[in-house]
């Protein structure tokens, strides 16, 4: 595939030939710009001292987990089709506290998810914060688990953009197991477009 | 959430409007397929009304369907690391810097606010404030997104249905560099925010090229003007962002990293001083994001945000910061650029390589006893 370039001057004006080159080269950007220079890159990593980031102990991630991250991602205000679509590339930054499993989980929503509905709400230690309910229209979700103490990024999974909302965002939840630590997402990136 | 209209833009006066242009916006929201290019431009095929076509409608979706996030932010969200209520006044929480594409009218927000853990009563809300100049002094707007009281009286209300999702319009300048905060107010908590562009080609543009064109229409070089100019901008001046990186402070409001050590550590975690796979850092992917002549990557600008309080020392000036690769090779850097205990934002450029690098940045100053580097922040933006 060939690189884009800028356009010269001398593509248009009185006296200017018609050019197929220039016509193709602004073609071959405009495609390159939709499917490169236009994706978002969105890793989010927090700083400071791990003492932040450790789960919530006891929390595992077969009943409940404790959520650790929501933030929007604005993605533009394409609409994608079953025909034109894109995913989401992601990895988390995490490792195990003690060496026991440690489970990180993230999910591209559309909506705020809600409570686990047996938690009870005025309970301080995350319990309305664990085992988050997705209720948008579609969820994305990948799991990644470690027994490792040592940082390092899991492996990279594509969740499906379709999540997004009509105004261009989704909202990445990140949860944890009791003995995860997690940073955030170390690759977060858009892809090109595809076509079925 | 601002309704599409202010999104995109008004209407443009007719007698304003380009020519081979509309003044509206003729583009669906569907993302198009790629334009095929060996099937519309090749040696003997004649002008196409229908490639005309396909390129006005990339184009114009590129411009507006296709703008960028210019940050995104997150704190910890349960009670063990989560942000508390600062109190009365100002506290700011994030800082960014980015530079506003020529299509750009507006900011877009997505902030989550949760409920306040002390000042129960109060009216708690967030503020972003976008400045000028670097040393974030001259004011250009405001906008606020309220909480309000808590809402289960005096007591701190943790979960997801306590969430509050803030939509905040903002209107600015095109092609424009400005310097932000995003500010707790009154016991205000911000969870996380997104900020983008929203881009119009009738509110910074003589209309949207038209997706009109048919066999009685005539061949005239606006229609490739339009499309080269575009296409120019959108390479030059709108790639999208690359890395935002502001201190997060649990608890404490808005306290810098704080550095003393001459040997260049981590900036997300202090404690590491070599890359390593297991060195914290943003993976990126600019795979195809450089052109032709572009033979040393994708350039970029580099705009961090410190302070240098000398002390009791001799050194007028500190704070380094270095971008560095995988292998630990320093891409760019700056080195003793501070003078001052205000902040300011200081700026080079970087070549990073058009496929996926991960990036480690670190930091130091001069030894201990030697001054203090406080750092608030790293972006980088493609831009040349």
């Amino acid at each position: 595939m060939p690189k884009a370039e800028l356009i010269s001057t001398l593509a248009y004006g009185d006296g200017k030939p018609l050019d197929v080159g220039f016509d193709r080269a602004i073609a071959n950007n405009l495609n390159l710009y939709h499917n490169a220079k236009s994706r978002l890159n969105a890793p989010l990593m927090v700083s400071g001292t791990e003492a932040a980031f450790a789960g919530l102990a006891g929390f595992a991630m077969a009943d409940v987990t404790a959520s650790l991250f929501i933030y929007p991602l604005f993605f533009g205000l394409e609409h994608l089709t079953s025909a034109v679509t894109r995913v989401v590339t992601v990895s988390p930054w995490f490792r195990s506290t003690t060496g026991a499993t440690a489970e990180v989980r993230v999910t591209l929503t559309d909506q705020i998810p809600q409570p686990y509905p047996g938690v009870a709400p005025g309970d301080p230690t995350a319990g309305p914060l664990g085992d988050p309910m997705f209720q948008g229209r579609v969820a994305q979700s990948a799991t990644w688990s470690t027994t490792s103490t040592t940082w390092s990024a899991g492996a990279e999974v594509e969740l499906s953009l379709g999540v997004k909302a009509d105004l261009g965002f989704v909202f990445v939840v990140i949860e944890g197991s009791g003995v995860a630590s997690c940073r955030g997402l170390a690759k977060c990136h858009e892809s090109a477009k595809r076509t079925a | 959430m601002p309704p599409i209209k202010r999104a995109l833009g008004g209407m443009l006066d007719p007698g304003s409007v380009g020519g081979m242009k509309t003044p509206t916006n003729p583009t669906p929201y569907h993302a198009p397929p790629d334009i095929q290019l060996d099937r519309f431009f090749r040696n003997g095929r004649h002008p196409d009304a229908n490639a005309a076509n396909l390129v006005a409608e990339a184009a114009n979706a590129a411009v507006v369907y296709r703008s960028r996030q210019v940050f995104v932010g997150a704190t910890r969200m349960d009670s063990a690391g989560s942000i508390s209520s600062t109190g009365a006044g100002d506290t700011v929480r994030w800082r960014w810097c980015f530079k506003s594409s020529p299509y750009c009218h507006a900011l877009g927000g997505v902030i989550i606010l949760g409920a306040p853990t002390s000042g129960y009563d109060q009216n708690t809300r967030a503020r972003i404030d976008i400045y000028s100049d670097a040393t974030e002094s001259t004011l250009v707007t405001s906008k606020e997104i309220v909480y309000g009281a808590s809402p289960t009286g005096p007591f701190s209300a943790v979960g997801f249905n306590y969430l509050k999702v803030g939509y905040p319009y903002i209107e600015i300048n095109p092609d424009t560099e400005y310097f932000c905060r995003l500010v707790d107010v009154d016991y205000g908590r911000t969870i996380s925010a997104s900020v983008f562009e929203f881009a119009s080609l009738t509110e910074n543009g003589s209309g949207y090229m038209s997706m009109a064109n048919s066999v009685m229409t005539p061949v005239v070089d606006a229609t490739r003007e339009n499309a080269a100019v575009v296409s120019n901008n959108l390479w030059q001046k709108m790639g999208a962002n690359v890395l935002a990186w502001s201190v997060s402070n649990h608890g404490v409001g808005s306290t810098p990293l704080a550095i003393t050590s001459a040997t260049p550590s981590n900036i997300l975690d202090t404690a590491v001083t070599t890359v390593s796979a297991s060195s914290p850092g943003w993976t990126v992917d600019l795979t195809n994001c450089d052109r032709i002549s572009q033979a040393s990557g994708v350039p970029c600008v580099v705009r961090i945000c410190g302070a240098w309080d000398q002390g009791a020392s001799i050194n007028a000036t500190g704070g380094t910061v270095l971008i560095k690769n995988a292998a630990g090779a320093t891409l760019a850097s700056v080195t003793n650029a501070w003078s001052s205990v205000s902040q300011s934002w200081v700026s080079t450029t970087v070549n990073i390589p058009a496929t996926e690098n991960k990036i480690d940045i670190q930091a130091n100053a001069r030894g201990a006893g030697q001054g203090t580097f406080n750092l608030w922040a790293v972006g980088v933006r493609q831009q040349g």
